[in-house]
């Protein structure tokens, strides 16, 4: 009983240091984006912001924001949905088929994976402009999704690798198609994976600066990460919008997190691991 | 008892069902869309600069054929040398610090209930919060005008400090910024490693009377190889090739402690223009990278073949 | 088998450049790219928007198309656009007109505007502006907006310690002045030295000054390892060494130094002129009774040091379509009419005589804009033109940073630099 109270009190002190350590430099971009413009580089500063205003939520959607938001959330839904398609059905290729190439594709994996991406920059400019892709969204997304394939591949199949084959055989016998076994019986086992490889490929769309700012250039599909980096301007760094435009980026992927715990959870406790 | 339930979880990657044997085109149906796509917006562009790096280009403008002449300049340039030293030391600390704290997170925050929920959370807003706004933050806090360094250290009689101006405080400022962003994606993916271990044979190491430490050891661990693995790469791969971290909070300074490879890369490529040159310390890159990937595979398939 | 490879890939490279590659034209359409975004509210970006309306509704027919950048990336993706035969019309460039200009992205505007030149040759000021645009002979751009590194000061705590700006005149009185601020309790000096975004410190700025104003000789030669240049790096690693410029300036970029001077943390900091409004606008202390902008000093009281100029500009792409239209609203952006909105609307310094004069432009950031436009005709030094420059301010602080951190001598930090500036020529 005593011990339980001080391993709670443990816990709590413990989730409160790792969270101030975690939060503080975020928490400093929140109260910053409540200030108005004069009291943001203010010495000492407000720790918190007095009176806190909004105006540069407001002025960042006037800016725009909303409509980069938009098309963020298309890009980086999109490119989910293709790598988990592409990368689901390759990866169960690799972990349950049998043939000739697939030690080599295997391997090429992890090439694939050290090739460093800024060096494809410039090339990569020049192959888009001739395929017609330069200032897309299809451009972005056939980027992203040949960025982030290799790795969710990786996890999918090593993972499927994992789950014993009987449940799979048990299907099969009772008559269901190969792809209705992938889909209805290997697809709910894999799901912490699936979620797991799904969020990193989401982040990476999501907060991918580099790739876009290089290849798009028309202010109507403008992604968030471009629209934040463009407050660093060359007359001032405009804090107030670029830590306020910060703030409502993260709100969506985090709340998508949250939500998929649960799922994340489900797909465990009704995969096979559990047999 | 717990050997058994290895075998059939993990160990069923060597087997292969005669079952799933299928014909030669199916497969390859299933790889082609990748295979395609990496050839087309990879391999492609791989090729090109690998190409582009035999030449002289100025102004982004394609000039003469040199041959390996861009590869000699490099490995004649001290800067480029330093680079690589500054390379490994900023990824093997980031990679250390990074993968305990981030093993010590999933450990701690395996159990789904509200508070591992709540403050998986809270520890995943460094890793999707936009690196750029992330590093600017931390710069923010961390330069000696915010007043926060004197404030936690002037209690411990060390005098004030310039965190960001002295090489060796530098180089652990862009190495806290690397733990601090990424311990998140490793404690993901560990996490979803230690869920992938049955409860059974948990519970059954229980019933045998095997200690916290003990199981720790000889269960969690063994059966964690792949996951381990995939996280050692990942994370050293992701921090070899890292460069928001360099350019933003340290600028490659001071004196250059903390440029690393890439940022030179880049900014011999695009400051300098000399594209040539930036293309054949990409495909140095990309060998170093390899190399990576191939020491950490055979360290494990080594410490595998020792006996559980 | 290497030739093999190469020439294999050469194919590939030369069958994908040959699918697309359609330069779109559609008459009466002027694309543009700037880093101002015409539907924003800061005073430029209003200026470029009442510019293209007054443009539009003088030429029926023609369409002002303005594709916003970002200002970091702009040049170099024009230049790959060119070399994909997809390019904007116009493109604003400041330091980076050589890599315009050297690519071949860009085609000289003698055959269009000669004759504008000539008739408006008097009014224009910043001849330095069309010189440093003028390459064998040929007008390569427009300048629109001209702007220097020069010295911000807080004239509040001048006059607390009985300072004025003539202490700031010699180096001796700077470094003087910092001490009198320090002492007194005030913020000192604040100085950028990260390699990151790098310009003019008190070491080029130095170096340029014993240098006949230039800091590169003819041909862009750098030759920075020599008596003059250990003297000008040593003038300012000395500042550092004695405290007058704290150690972390070597991790500051010019935003960092700007945001604590904005913040009050500061009363001497070197900053583009061009920044004056945003000052104004993001402090809660600056107006023109309490911040002055001043030339940088020099080693003597005859003069004061060289100031880099520089000039927002527009140049015509080499595969335009529309190369009348283009050149035709190029001129008008840099008409009476022109000048007027960026100097007044978008509180720029005057491009013209007959606008600097008008009655609008007192008090507030046109005093401020007025100083700096003084200073910047009395010293502002325009790089030779294809230079490129812009990143040896980073050698020059790399040098002080080998200097002061890894024990590295001045001539030798220098030759570094030396070799690094050659290089990128």
């Amino acid at each position: 009983m005593r011990r339980a109270t001080v391993q709670k009190m443990v816990n709590v002190i413990v989730s409160v240091i790792v969270t101030v350590i975690v939060l503080f430099p975020i928490l400093w971009g929140l109260s910053t984006s409540l200030k108005s413009t004069d009291r943001i580089l203010k010495v000492p500063p407000d720790v918190v912001p007095n009176p806190p205003v909004l105006d540069h939520y407001y002025s960042i959607f006037e800016r725009g924001l909303g409509r980069y938001l938009f098309n963020t959330v298309v890009v980086s839904s999109i490119t989910v949905l293709v790598v988990l398609l592409l990368g689901f059905m390759a990866a169960y290729a690799l972990a349950r088929m049998e043939f000739r190439a697939k030690r080599a594709i295997t391997t090429g994996l992890l090439i694939i994976m050290s090739i460093p991406l800024a060096s494809l920059l410039v090339p990569t400019f020049t192959l888009l402009a001739n395929l017609n892709l330069l200032d897309t969204r299809t451009g972005l997304v056939l980027l992203y999704t040949t960025y982030e394939l290799p790795l969710t591949i990786w996890l999918i199949s090593n993972y499927i690798k994992t789950i014993p084959e009987s449940f799979e055989h048990a299907a099969l016998i009772d008559g269901y198609s190969r792809g209705a076994v992938m889909r209805k019986v290997t697809l709910p086992l894999a799901m912490p994976v699936v979620i797991a490889s799904s969020l990193f490929t989401l982040t990476f769309a999501w907060n991918d600066f580099i790739v876009a700012v290089t290849m798009n250039a028309s202010e109507g599909i403008k992604t968030l990460p471009v629209g934040i980096y463009n407050f660093l301007g060359i007359f001032s760094r405009e804090w107030g919008p670029l830590t306020a435009a910060a703030m409502i980026s993260i709100i969506p992927i985090v709340i998508i997190f949250v939500v998929f715990q649960r799922y994340f959870v489900s797909g465990l406790t009704g995969g096979g691991a559990k047999g | 008892m717990a050997e058994a339930g290895v075998a059939t979880v993990v160990g069923t990657g060597g087997r292969r069902s005669k079952l799933f044997r299928v014909g030669e085109v199916k497969p390859y149906l299933f790889v082609l869309p990748f295979i395609g796509l990496e050839a087309l917006f990879l391999l492609l562009p791989l090729g090109m600069s690998l190409y582009y790096s035999l030449f002289d280009i100025k102004y982004l403008i394609v000039g003469d054929f040199v041959g390996l002449q861009n590869y000699f300049e490099i490995f004649s340039n001290r800067r480029f040398l330093a680079s690589v030293g500054v390379t490994m030391t900023f990824s093997l600390f980031s990679l250390f610090f990074t993968f305990i704290v981030g093993f010590a997170l999933a450990l701690w925050l395996v159990k789904d209930n509200g508070h591992s929920v709540f403050m998986r959370a809270i520890i995943l807003v460094p890793y999707v919060i936009s690196m750029l706004v992330g590093s600017l933050l931390l710069k923010w806090v961390l330069s000696q005008d915010a007043g926060l360094t004197d404030l936690l250290l002037g209690p411990l009689g060390i005098p004030s400090l310039s965190i960001l101006g002295d090489p060796s405080t530098a180089m652990a400022a862009i190495v806290y910024n690397g733990v601090w962003r990424d311990s998140a994606f490793a404690m993901m993916l560990l996490m979803a490693g230690l869920k992938s271990i049955p409860l059974h044979i948990y519970q059954a190491a229980k019933v045998d009377g095997a200690s916290k430490l003990y199981t720790f050891w000889r269960i969690t661990l063994p059966l964690m190889r792949m996951p381990i693995l995939i996280t050692l790469v990942r994370l050293l791969l992701y921090f070899v090739n890292s460069l928001t971290f360099q350019l933003v909070l340290t600028g490659g300074g001071p004196a250059g402690a903390t440029t690393n490879i890439v940022l030179h890369m880049y900014r011999s490529a695009f400051e300098d223009s000399l594209l040539g040159l930036g293309n054949a310390m990409s495909f140095v890159l990309f060998l170093f990278n390899l190399a990576i990937i191939a020491v950490i595979i055979i360290l494990f398939r080594v410490s595998g073949r020792t006996p559980k | 088998m290497g030739r093999y490879y190469a020439r294999t890939l050469a194919t590939v490279l030369a069958a994908t450049c040959s699918l697309g590659a359609i330069a779109q034209a559609n008459a009466g359409t002027v694309t543009m790219w700037t880093f101002l975004n015409p539907e924003n509210t800061s005073g430029r970006e209003v200026a470029l928007r009442n510019v293209i309306e007054k443009y539009e509704a003088n030429h029926p027919g023609v369409d002002i198309v303005v594709e916003p950048q970002d200002w970091a990336t702009m040049t170099e993706k024009f230049v790959l656009s060119h070399s994909a035969n997809r390019a904007p019309d116009i493109i604003w460039s400041a330091q980076d007109l050589g890599l315009l200009v050297n690519s071949g992205a860009v085609t000289s505007l003698n055959p269009y505007l000669a004759d504008w030149l000539a008739e408006n040759d008097d009014d224009l000021l910043f001849d330095n502006a069309y010189d440093n645009a003028t390459y064998d002979g040929e007008l390569m751009a427009v300048p629109l907006f001209p702007y220097s590194v020069l010295v911000f000061y807080r004239k509040d705590h001048f006059a607390q310690v009985g300072l004025t700006e003539d202490d700031l005149d010699t180096w001796d009185g700077f470094a003087a002045a910092v001490k009198k601020l320090q002492d007194a309790g005030l913020p000192g000096l604040l100085l950028p030295l990260s390699e990151d975004k790098p310009s003019s410190t008190i070491a080029t700025t130095a170096y340029m000054d014993l240098n006949d104003g230039h800091l590169l000789a003819e041909g862009c030669v750098a030759d920075f390892a020599t008596d003059i240049g250990v003297q000008a790096l040593t003038l300012q690693t000395d500042m550092i060494k004695s405290g007058l410029i704290s150690q972390e300036a070597v991790a500051r970029t010019n935003d960092d130094a700007w945001d604590l001077f904005i913040g009050g943390r500061g009363s001497i900091v070197p900053q583009t002129s061009a920044r004056a409004g945003a000052l104004l606008s993001s402090s809660d202390w600056a107006n023109e009774e309490t911040v002055g902008i001043v030339p940088w000093p020099s080693f003597t009281t005859d003069h004061h040091g060289p100031s880099v100029g520089a000039s927002w500009q527009v140049s015509l792409w080499s595969g335009s379509q529309n190369k009348e239209e283009a050149s035709d609203f190029m001129a008008f952006m840099a008409s009476e009419e022109g000048a007027k909105e960026w100097a007044v609307t978008g509180e720029q310094l005057p491009l013209r005589a007959s606008v600097a004069n008008l009655p609008e432009l007192s008090g507030g950031v046109f005093a401020l804009n007025q100083a700096a436009s003084e200073a910047l005709n009395e010293t502002g030094r325009f790089p030779r033109p294809g230079c490129a420059e812009s990143s040896t301010m980073g050698d020059w602080n790399r040098a002080a940073q080998d200097v002061l951190l890894n024990g590295i001598s001045p001539v030798d930090a220098l030759q570094e630099a030396t070799d690094s500036t050659n290089r990128r020529q």
